[in-house]
């Protein structure tokens, strides 16, 4: 019940209801109670009034009313209710002579006392009366209390009753509607009870309300990106077991297979196992480049240095790889300005580059690397003649461990190129050319530069 | 065994290869999914062994269509991905086994020898005809109960004949197994191992059909 907004709503209304009706009762039964009190003193007064006025007709014309008017006159006033007379009247002169009277009008008490409204008892039941003495005449009028406060309870029930059933349904009603206003929200609630923590599944809910809705695929929108980044993840987490697992099976199988041949030479079973070990290691530490790129903890170190001597020292450990393949290096660097850069970062993003194209190369094919300066950046243009990429795959090649049909797995390297460029807000661009494959990178000459898009188009 | 080594990574597949054929088993060496198809088609391999990461295609999906094409030679997967759901997927698809990288060769040998055996229908890993009995995992051969020393290359033939007995062996295949699927081999490599298994293991053992092959005498299929 705590902190439920439903339950808080059908409190509060019902707490108000409660006030109002606390409020609005009493002043009700007050009012009802002095318009009745009102309204029957008036009508003993009025029936006074006739009474007096009548006789005092027949009095100017010096006669007396008929026995029938009389009767008449006096059932009139009565109004007898069950056989019981509800107001009883007394016509008298000043001097006393009784004119007329009702069955239970003719009494002493009557007549004593004074003008105007009071209340008499007389044998323990108290009397309304009121008493009007003009032309001589003295009409008194009297009603039972009882009679009005049994008159008075039938008007109160009269207006209560449909009062406190509309206050009832009021109450009914708004409880139903609200139930119904938060029938979403039930829902909301179910199906988080029914899910667990670990659930992706988007809420999937009918009849949501506005105010709510927003919110609804807002969460949905989330779940999409967190379920994104979970396979992605996954899909990441299997690829580098996979990756990591090869080499480690290459070792192993290779010495496992030089302890089978007994006497023989192992020498190149022992080399292979040592290539593996440099795949694995390699691998390693593209992973770590990775670690670290996610964590940019590398970002921050700038260090003055030319486009020349970064191509250089991206080149450096590639030279065996170079003479190995027997692939052709032409290098064009148009820059001489200072670049104001992370050295060791750029110089792994134009290696991992370099790396693909001569891996991918057959001997004697070339691997060219131009650099050229624009207004605001620095451009490497790496172009190979291996073929190029299946054209589907280029808008992925980036991804991490994608996978060429004629090329194979490009592993880690253009992952890692890719993020180190987009740290340093550059740009990477990758096509086919009728050769092979071109791959531009343009970085800014100093880290804090603008971001390259809003100028490169 | 005659053995389709299905593996892309030139590491890997060299020292599985190289350690096979110490062994005494014949193993080709293929390293994308169409040579594999193409090799299928034309050897009777006693198994493959199939990495599913192939250059050209998954090796899942070429194991599928062989299923679906009713090629139902053994397969043994051997992959990095060692997750339930991926050995799921392999072993529904109509692998034999699956084995993940990295592992012990004695185990992936055994496996081998296990999934040969049980297509051959055998309980136990001894091949007997005859007066003959062949165990693959130690390489030894008895005749009438006493060990007899053969050649590698004549193993392979021996192998080739006892598990398929009475029925007839061609001398393509015997070649194939003898110096792999794309290899050339002089004509007359297959007939003097023959000679050779006649005079150590009985001249009667091992029939001739003309043109065709051989087979191990007993009931000609």
């Amino acid at each position: 019940m705590k902190g439920s907004l439903r339950n808080k709503l059908l409190l509060s209304v019902l707490l108000v209801t409660s006030i109002l009706c606390l409020i609005i009762g009493p002043f009700m039964y007050h009012t009802i109670k002095s318009d009745v009190k009102e309204i029957l003193d008036d009508r003993l007064a009025a029936s006074a009034k006739m009474l007096s006025n009548i006789v005092h007709q027949y009095d100017v014309k010096n006669e007396k009313p008929s026995s029938s008017l009389t009767n008449e006159l006096l059932q009139h006033i009565e109004q007898k209710k069950d056989n019981t007379e509800i107001i009883v009247c007394n016509v008298t002169r000043i001097d006393g002579e009784l004119i007329i009277s009702t069955e239970d009008g003719n009494q002493d008490v009557l007549t004593s006392v004074k003008d105007g409204y009071s209340f008499i008892r007389d044998n323990g039941t108290i009397w309304r009366v009121f008493k009007l003495t003009e032309h001589g005449i003295s009409v008194t009028t009297a009603e039972k209390l009882d009679k009005r406060r049994q008159l008075f309870n039938i008007v109160l029930i009269g207006v209560l009753i449909p009062w406190i059933l509309a206050v009832l349904t009021l109450i009914i009603s708004l409880y139903f509607i609200i139930q119904r206003v938060f029938k979403p929200m039930t829902q909301l609630q179910d199906h988080f009870d029914k899910h667990t923590g670990n659930s992706l599944t988007p809420i999937e809910i009918e009849d949501v309300p506005s105010e709510v809705k927003g919110v609804i695929a807002g969460f949905n929108a989330l779940l999409a990106r967190v379920k994104a980044v979970l396979e992605s993840e996954r899909r990441f987490t299997a690829d580098a077991a996979h990756e990591l697992r090869t080499p480690l099976a290459g070792i192993t199988t290779q010495l496992q297979v030089a302890m089978l041949k007994q006497g023989e030479t192992v020498d190149n079973n022992l080399k292979q196992a040592n290539l593996a070990v440099k795949q694995l290691t390699e691998l390693l530490d593209q992973l770590l480049m990775l670690a670290r790129l996610d964590a940019e903890q590398m970002a921050s170190i700038t260090a003055s240095s030319t486009a020349n001597e970064i191509t250089s020292k991206a080149l450096l450990p590639l030279q065996h790889m170079i003479q190995e393949n027997q692939i052709q290096i032409h290098k064009i660097i148009h820059s001489e300005q200072d670049l104001f850069l992370p050295q060791e970062l750029v110089v792994v993003a134009i290696r991992n580059v370099i790396k693909n194209a001569i891996q991918f190369s057959s001997a004697e094919q070339s691997v060219s690397i131009l650099v050229t300066e624009q207004p605001d950046y620095v451009t490497w243009q790496i172009t190979d003649e291996a073929g190029g990429i299946d054209p589907d795959l280029l808008p992925n090649v980036t991804n991490r461990f994608v996978h060429d049909k004629k090329k194979g797995n490009f592993g880690l390297g253009l992952s890692i190129s890719k993020a180190v460029i987009d740290i340093l807000n550059g740009k990477l661009t990758i096509s086919n050319t009728k050769a092979g494959l071109r791959v531009d990178i343009s970085l800014p000459y100093s880290s804090h530069e603008l971001n390259l898009d809003q100028t490169l188009n | 065994m005659y053995i389709l080594l299905v593996e892309d990574n030139d590491i890997v597949g060299d020292g599985i290869k190289q350690g096979l054929e110490t062994l005494g088993h014949s193993t080709d060496w293929v390293t994308d999914a169409n040579t594999a198809n193409q090799a299928i088609q034309h050897v009777d391999y006693d198994v493959v062994i199939l990495d599913l990461t192939l250059p050209d295609y998954d090796g899942m999906t070429l194991l599928t269509n062989w299923r679906q094409n009713k090629i139902l030679i053994p397969v043994l997967i051997l992959t990095a991905r060692d997750a339930i759901p991926d050995r799921v997927t392999g072993l529904s698809a109509g692998a034999d086994d699956y084995l993940t990288k990295p592992f012990d060769f004695d185990e992936l040998v055994a496996r081998l020898q296990s999934i040969t055996r049980r297509i051959a229908g055998r309980a136990d890993n001894v091949i007997t005809f005859a007066h003959i009995s062949y165990n693959p995992t130690k390489g030894e051969v008895k005749a009438n109960g006493l060990p007899v020393k053969l050649s590698k290359s004549e193993l392979i033939v021996l192998e080739a004949l006892m598990h398929q007995p009475g029925k007839v062996v061609n001398t393509e295949q015997l070649q194939d197994r003898l110096y792999g699927w794309s290899e050339g081999v002089a004509s007359n490599a297959v007939a003097v191992h023959i000679h050779n298994l006649r005079k150590k293991l009985g001249t009667d053992l091992i029939s001739t059909e003309r043109r065709l092959g051989y087979f191990l005498a007993g009931d000609k299929k």
